[in-house]
């Protein structure tokens, strides 16, 4: 375990800065939604409490060109975007967001594997911090996340300090960086630790949550609950884009000077031609592709994986412009629970 | 037609019913205009949605004109009318968004004005040519060639 | 300070179903949070007892839920702030919503609050948060806490453009009028700055933008059936963000496609979850047309002819 005072973490980012690309959570100003981006000069670090957007974005951008198809000389051509080589650092993300990546590994890292995913989850050391500030919205401890301890390297703030603990092989990567900065310690954190769990499992969320549903597809998909839940969608695709295990993508060409740009750019169930196909369309209104996000997150995901496909991050609950939110659906499964048995 | 070896590119959207005409009439009278404006020809200068404009910006246009009936001509009898309101207020969001606004030109042409069209499209080629390359409301891909390696 | 406290909306809305006046009520249900009520439709009184409330949160504009509403059989009450009548009406003019089928109940309206401006300030979880007396008194982990309504308030409401309802079946707060707070000074102001200062402004802003397609689906002049946006043979269809010319095309057209229809809700600007001040836009075009073709207002009466449908041949040149 590495110590180091409040005051040196900026030295330590920066030590980190200097040989590897190193991505922290910012907000500019009041106005501003957070977000994870470049350390840059190191100015405006927002420490404080999740960000607006997490970190899926930096391993599964919003959109990223796969291939170039080239015509040159009379011969056609396809090349494949290249992966970057080198490691880069993730420093401040939140556990629900890591579970949330641990989510995507899932599915992206499956057969057939995901070459551009593959290389950026191979490549990112996650130091994470430990969430002191949980929000209202929080219910990461529903679904077995520890909110104090995550990622390659779990950092954890006290009082004065900074404790660092490695917890993976390639979080060893990074200990020239710390020792440069900080001292070996023997302290023990783990009441600091309890501290946080206990905090973050009492928000108003994760209390209201606390009765995830357990029940097969069978018995939820026909409850007529979804028609209250879904009334007021807008089917905007707010929820789908902040959420941290929403994978969904398109694939489209675009013209260049030279021939054709291949983009994956993210996708959204919510919206009306997700499921758009020649012959015909399978999810025609809005409650159809409303049930089917949550019944993906809290019942498909869990059938065919083994996990809840949430990680309680509350970032829906928070920005969902109707406030159709996965508590107001998790409540209310909850009760379908009581109806049934 | 070029400035310092920079040829940009011009879309010129003409009405069917006098502009394009006037085009016509421009190449069959021999007056030159400038061989990099393309013409696009629609039923009526208010056909021009917005959409178009931008596309053909982002497509690798670095400028747009939009040839119409002189008002009180129309074909259809107000559509230019319409055009003249939509083409002030895109113009000017656009020159609001910080895109040369001289990128964009809303022009009336007959059918009979010839020489018109080719001094018009001559003078917004020599406008654009001077505004450089649009770097501001395209998609650069258009303008990148593929890296080859 | 709401104008309009709760018990006396769910009175309200008791007596019109109980007297026949209407089938159901829309309004708004309690959340999970303090912050969070969600639209609903109530069919009975009992419903109404247990569920509905009305505070400093329910910033919905309920005008586009309408457009729905409106098409089962019976007729609804909604409770409108002046706003929303706005929209009301101009969706009314569009044949978008049969008057027959609603009744509207005015309610007066000092604005109301923008969480997320709220979050700022607290800096912490909020546990409960109530308004009166012109303040509002959060809780917090940390202890309460008090801001003055100003501090608060979302944008729009900071620049209202009117307490006036321009529709209404029944008034339930004493008749206001149009205001002036200056809603175009920061267009104005823009509009001063340099073509690079303003390229780079709205460079900056517009490369916030997600996609997420949340400001036309809360638009209440955003009703078509099929979208552009959502429409390959449209051209216009550009889910793929990849450079910021995607982003410029989709909010110039998202906001010209509202123009002269646009009543200003703010509601674009309310639900986007990247903080765009997307109201910058229209009003861009609302400025443009009272300067052009006289001052209009969207949504001011049933049955006006929208700037970019009308026409006159003494019309500024471009």
């Amino acid at each position: 375990m590495y110590k180091c005072s409040k005051e040196s973490l900026g030295a330590l980012l920066s030590a980190i800065n200097e040989k590897y690309a190193l991505y922290v959570p910012k907000k500019h100003g009041e106005g501003s939604v957070s977000s994870f981006e470049a350390y840059g000069d190191g100015e405006n670090m927002y420490l404080s409490g999740i960000t607006d957007r997490g970190i899926k974005e930096l391993f599964f951008p919003q959109c990223e060109e796969i291939a170039r198809f080239v015509t040159a000389n009379g011969a056609f051509g396809v090349k494949e975007t290249a992966v970057k080589s080198g490691y880069n650092v993730i420093f401040g993300a939140r556990a629900c967001d890591i579970k949330g990546l641990q989510t995507l590994d899932l599915v992206f890292l499956a057969e057939p594997e995901d070459r551009l995913y593959k290389s950026r989850r191979e490549a990112g050391i996650v130091v994470s911090l430990s969430c002191g500030e949980p929000s209202e919205t929080c219910f990461c401890t529903c679904f077995g996340v520890d909110p104090s301890k995550s990622g390659d390297i779990a950092a954890i703030g006290t009082d004065g300090a900074y404790y660092f603990e490695i917890l993976t092989e390639k979080g060893r990567l990074l200990i020239p960086e710390l020792s440069s900065v900080c001292k070996t310690t023997d302290d023990d954190i783990e009441a600091e630790r309890d501290k946080i769990r206990a905090k973050a499992a009492l928000m108003p969320a994760a209390l209201a949550a606390k009765d995830l549903p357990d029940k097969k597809t069978d018995e939820l998909f026909d409850l007529p609950v979804w028609d209250k839940l879904s009334a007021h969608c807008l089917g905007c695709g707010t929820c789908t884009y902040l959420c941290p295990t929403c994978q969904c993508y398109d694939i489209k060409d675009s013209k260049t000077a030279d021939g054709a740009a291949r983009c994956r750019f993210w996708d959204s169930c919510m919206y009306s031609d997700f499921t758009k196909m020649s012959a015909g369309q399978p999810r025609l209104t809005q409650k159809e592709r409303y049930r089917q996000r949550f019944m993906h997150k809290l019942v498909y995901f869990k059938e065919n994986q083994g996990i809840y496909g949430c990680v309680g991050c509350g970032r829906c609950v928070r920005k969902c412009p109707a406030s159709a939110h996965m508590i107001k659906v998790i409540k209310e499964l909850g009760k379908a629970d009581e109806r049934h048995t | 037609m070029q400035l310092n070896g920079y040829k940009p590119k011009i879309v010129a959207f003409c009405c069917n019913w006098c502009s394009y005409a006037g085009a016509d009439l421009a190449g069959s009278s021999r007056f030159t205009y400038p061989d990099n404006v393309k013409i696009i020809r629609v039923p009526c200068s208010c056909r021009v949605d917005p959409v178009f404009i931008l596309r053909a910006f982002g497509g690798g246009a670095d400028g747009v004109m939009i040839c119409g009936c002189h008002p009180g001509d129309c074909h259809y009898t107000s559509g230019n009318y319409h055009t003249r309101r939509r083409m002030k207020l895109l113009f000017s969001m656009l020159d609001y968004l910080g895109i040369e606004k001289e990128r964009m030109k809303l022009i009336w042409i007959s059918a009979s004005e010839g020489e018109k069209f080719a001094s018009a499209a001559t003078d917004f080629m020599n406008t654009v040519a001077r505004l450089g390359e649009n770097r501001r409301l395209g998609d650069l891909r258009c303008k990148s060639k593929t890296e080859q390696n | 300070m709401q104008k309009q406290n709760g018990t006396e909306l769910k009175n309200k809305a008791k007596q019109l179903l109980q007297n026949k006046t209407v089938d159901r009520v829309a309004g708004f249900c309690a959340g999970e949070f303090a912050y969070d009520p969600s639209p609903c439709v109530f069919y009975s009184a009992e419903e109404i007892e247990e569920n509905m409330i009305y505070d400093c949160f329910c910033s919905p504009n309920f005008s586009k839920f309408l457009v729905k509403e409106t098409k089962k059989p019976g007729r609804i009450a909604v409770f409108m702030k002046p706003c929303d009548t706005y929209s009301l009406n101009q969706l009314i003019t569009e044949h978008k919503i049969d008057k027959d089928k609603i009744y509207i109940a005015g309610i007066g309206c000092d604005g109301m609050v923008d969480v997320f401006k709220l979050r700022n300030k607290t800096g912490s979880a909020i546990l409960k948060a109530s308004c009166d007396n012109g303040a509002l008194t959060v809780k917090t982990p940390d202890g309460d806490m008090t801001f003055a309504f100003d501090e608060v308030l979302a944008e729009r409401c900071l620049v209202c453009k009117s307490k006036k309802h321009v529709y209404y079946d029944e008034l339930l707060c004493e008749p206001s009028f149009e205001t002036d707070t200056g809603r175009f000074d920061k267009v104005e102001q823009i509009e001063k700055m340099s073509a690079d200062a303003r390229y780079e402004f709205f460079r900056s802003e517009l490369s916030k933008c997600i996609r997420c397609n949340a400001c036309r689906d809360a638009c209440p002049a955003c009703t078509c059936e099929t979208c552009v946006f959502g429409e390959s043979s449209s051209g216009a269809e550009s889910r793929e963000n990849a450079n910021e010319f995607e982003e410029k095309l989709f909010h110039i057209i998202r906001a010209y496609h509202v123009a002269g229809r646009c009543t200003d809700c703010g509601e674009c600007s309310r639900v986007c979850p990247q903080r765009i001040p997307l109201h910058l836009l229209n009003r861009k075009f609302i400025l443009d047309i009272n300067r052009f073709y006289g001052v209009y207002q969207a949504g001011e009466t049933v049955g006006q002819i929208p700037p970019l449908t009308d026409k006159n041949e003494s019309d500024p040149e471009v």
